[in-house]
């Protein structure tokens, strides 16, 4: 297996992954820069991203989410939720 | 053993008790059982309440399917009957004769299992037999060849119930009683469906494969029915391979009895398989009941999980090789292969193969094979290649009448036995198809 | 006189000289058959028993207690080379568990016993109760069975 095929996740290899242009900026050391706040939580996390710090739209509020490596060939959305959970009334 | 009642129990009821017919006296009003009936009042008691049924053990139910009851004290006895000789095989005149079966025979006989759970002989007090017209005509000319040491290689082929079986059995009577070695596969289907344990035999190309267990049982059976002519005769080849130590003029029974282990199974039987084919043996003969079901793939798998075709295994390779007419038999042999009709896969390749055989015989253009069926296995041509096929068919009233004549002195039969009934019989059972007269004849009164 | 014959049944016998047969080290009942007794191991299926047993010529209704001894030391010397039982079982907690460690909506599903692949959750959702769980494939095996 091509090791960008789990990018893929099922996706055609003539597709490619579903790459979204961010406005990723490279940490300069020493400096600290502001998460990256996107709304397209289709887009697939690559390799590059990992150690980032993104800000995820749910539909209502930005969630933070870390890139650690085992994220790397998921999508963005997986990691914030769009539900809230039920909770019965008292 | 338990006894013949205590099976009843395991039966399921027959249409014939559920419907309560005035012969069989009902268990539910006592009073037409006969007086002296000690369960009468026993059963009367226990009319309300449900007595338990104890469920069979496990392979309870299969021996009961399976078992073979070769007598009943119920029966009458019928005297005035010979018991049958070789001669009477043969001979024409005694066609339509009935002829008990000696005791030593019987034994032989059950011994490799030529008698079928369906052949009804538990209806009767000894197991008898009607010598048929197609039993003189396939014996006499089989008898004749193999006294010129010729290879006789018959499939026996007919239609269902019309007693293909029984002419087997009747084979086998003949080459026991005639001293030959007589080996039987009583069911080739046991072979074939992957029920029995199998192992692959070292250093074969293609590979073979044998079946231990039943190798085991089947030469211990073959052993014990031709002791008497085996014990005669002296090994004359080298046997170092085989388990155990035969000293230099042990006999060929002792060959046979050598190993009691599965694995050393078929080196012994092929060891004895060898012995006999030397010059100055008894004739082989080697039958084989359902040869269509040895026709086909088996459901085996190889150690690389291809499916295993039948003639792979050594003993139907065996067989077959013999039956196609690749071994050579210099004492004379009869290969019969029994065809199946009860329990059949119907196999496009052994109906041609049976076809041209029969087109061969009859001296026909052979029919050629259908050009638009691809599956056609070679195989089975190969085997089938050269043999005669042997028609059974119908009785004839005379035979009839003779076999009724018995069923009725035997008291399974409540009739008048006349020109009438037995022709009523006749008609009914498509003219003449022996396994129907049996039916509309016996089956009343059978359990 | 009855005279009877029956097709031979010797299982029973066997089981009275062999009481038990150990295969990978877990004792089964002799009587047990060979296809259920690699079934009872996590991760082997009709496919693969089907295969191991034709690479030893085990026929499809053979009990354990009909076996040489022979087959049955060979039958364990190819099992501990499988990844089955305990260690199969591992791999697919391990995937769940990655899954829910990184904080991802399936790892979530798993933990709350919910369908995982978008199905609906107002009715019928028996079979997500039942196998979307953390430690999923059950515990160890019962022994003696």
């Amino acid at each position: 297996m091509q090791p960008t095929r789990c990018l893929l996740k099922g996706r055609s290899v003539w597709k490619g992954p579903h790459i979204v242009p961010l406005p990723i900026t490279r940490p300069v050391p020493g400096q600290r820069i502001k998460p990256i706040r996107t709304q397209a939580r289709s887009a697939t996390i690559l390799p590059s991203f990992v150690g980032l710090h993104f800000q995820v739209h749910n539909g209502k509020i930005y969630n933070d989410v870390t890139i650690t490596e085992d994220m790397v060939g998921h999508k963005l959305g997986e990691f914030s939720t769009t539900r809230k959970p039920f909770v019965w009334k008292k | 053993m338990a006894a013949a009642n205590c099976w009843r129990c395991l039966g399921r009821p027959s249409t014939q008790r559920l419907l309560a017919p005035s012969s069989i006296p009902s268990f539910k009003n006592p009073t037409s059982v006969a007086a002296f009936t000690t369960s009468a009042t026993f059963l009367a008691k226990d009319d309300n309440q449900e007595r338990p049924i104890e469920a069979p053990g496990p392979g309870e139910r299969k021996a009961f399917r399976k078992r073979i009851q070769l007598s009943n004290d119920n029966a009458l006895k019928v005297s005035g009957l010979s018991e049958l000789e070789a001669q009477q095989l043969v001979d024409p005149t005694a066609v339509g004769q009935m002829a008990s079966l000696p005791t030593g025979l019987v034994d032989q006989l059950r011994t490799i299992e030529a008698f079928k759970p369906t052949q009804n002989w538990g209806l009767f007090r000894s197991p008898h037999m009607l010598v048929r017209k197609d039993t003189v005509d396939f014996l006499g000319d089989m008898t004749k060849r193999i006294a010129n040491k010729e290879t006789v290689r018959t499939v026996i082929e007919g239609e269902r119930g019309v007693g293909k079986s029984m002419l087997g059995l009747q084979t086998m009577a003949a080459g026991f009683m005639n001293k030959m070695v007589v080996i039987n596969i009583p069911e080739a289907q046991d072979l074939v469906e992957a029920r029995t344990d199998y192992s692959y035999i070292p250093r074969t190309t293609p590979e073979q494969f044998s079946h231990p267990s039943y190798i085991l049982k089947l030469l211990q059976a073959l052993r014990s029915a031709n002791e008497e002519v085996l014990s005669k005769e002296i090994i004359k080849l080298e046997h170092i391979h085989l388990p155990g130590n035969l000293s230099r003029n042990a006999s060929l029974a002792t060959l046979a009895n050598v190993t009691k282990e599965p694995e050393f199974a078929w080196p012994v039987f092929n060891a004895l398989w060898q012995e006999l084919l030397q010059p100055g043996r008894p004739p082989i003969m080697f039958t084989l009941d359902g040869l269509s079901h040895i026709m086909r793939i088996s459901d085996y798998r190889s150690p690389s999980f291809n499916l295993i075709h039948a003639h792979d295994f050594a003993l139907t390779r065996l067989f077959v090789e013999a039956l196609g007419g690749k071994t050579h038999f210099p004492n004379g042999a009869a290969i019969v292969g029994v065809m199946t009709k009860g329990n059949w896969l119907k196999d496009k390749s052994v109906e041609k193969a049976l076809e041209q055989a029969r087109a061969a015989q009859a001296e026909l253009p052979i029919p050629e094979r259908d050009a638009y069926y691809s599956k056609y296995d070679e195989r089975v041509f190969e085997a089938l290649k050269g043999v005669e096929v042997f028609d059974v068919k119908s009785i004839s009233k005379l035979e009839a009448r003779s076999l009724m004549e018995y069923w009725a002195a035997s008291g399974v039969l409540r009739m008048r036995v006349d020109e009438k009934t037995v022709s009523e019989r006749w008609t009914l059972a498509g003219n003449g198809v022996l396994g129907e007269l049996e039916r509309v004849s016996l089956y009343v009164s059978r359990l | 006189m009855v005279i009877t014959t029956y097709d031979g049944y010797d299982l029973q016998k066997t089981s009275l000289t062999i009481l038990q047969v150990f295969v990978l080290g877990i004792n089964f009942h002799p009587q047990k058959l060979v296809k259920k007794t690699l079934e009872s191991f996590y991760s082997l299926g009709p496919q693969t028993s089907a295969r191991i047993m034709a690479k030893y010529t085990i026929h499809p209704l053979a009990r354990l207690g009909t076996l040489p001894v022979k087959t049955v030391t060979s039958l364990t010397a190819e099992l501990s080379t499988m990844t089955i039982d305990n260690d199969a079982r591992r791999i697919v907690q391990d995937n769940i568990k990655r899954l829910r460690d990184m904080g991802s909506y399936r790892g979530r599903r798993h933990a709350m016993g919910l369908p995982v692949r978008g199905q609906q959750t107002r009715n019928q959702i028996v079979t997500a109760r039942k196998l979307n769980v953390l430690d999923r494939g059950g515990g160890d095996r019962i022994r003696g069975t």
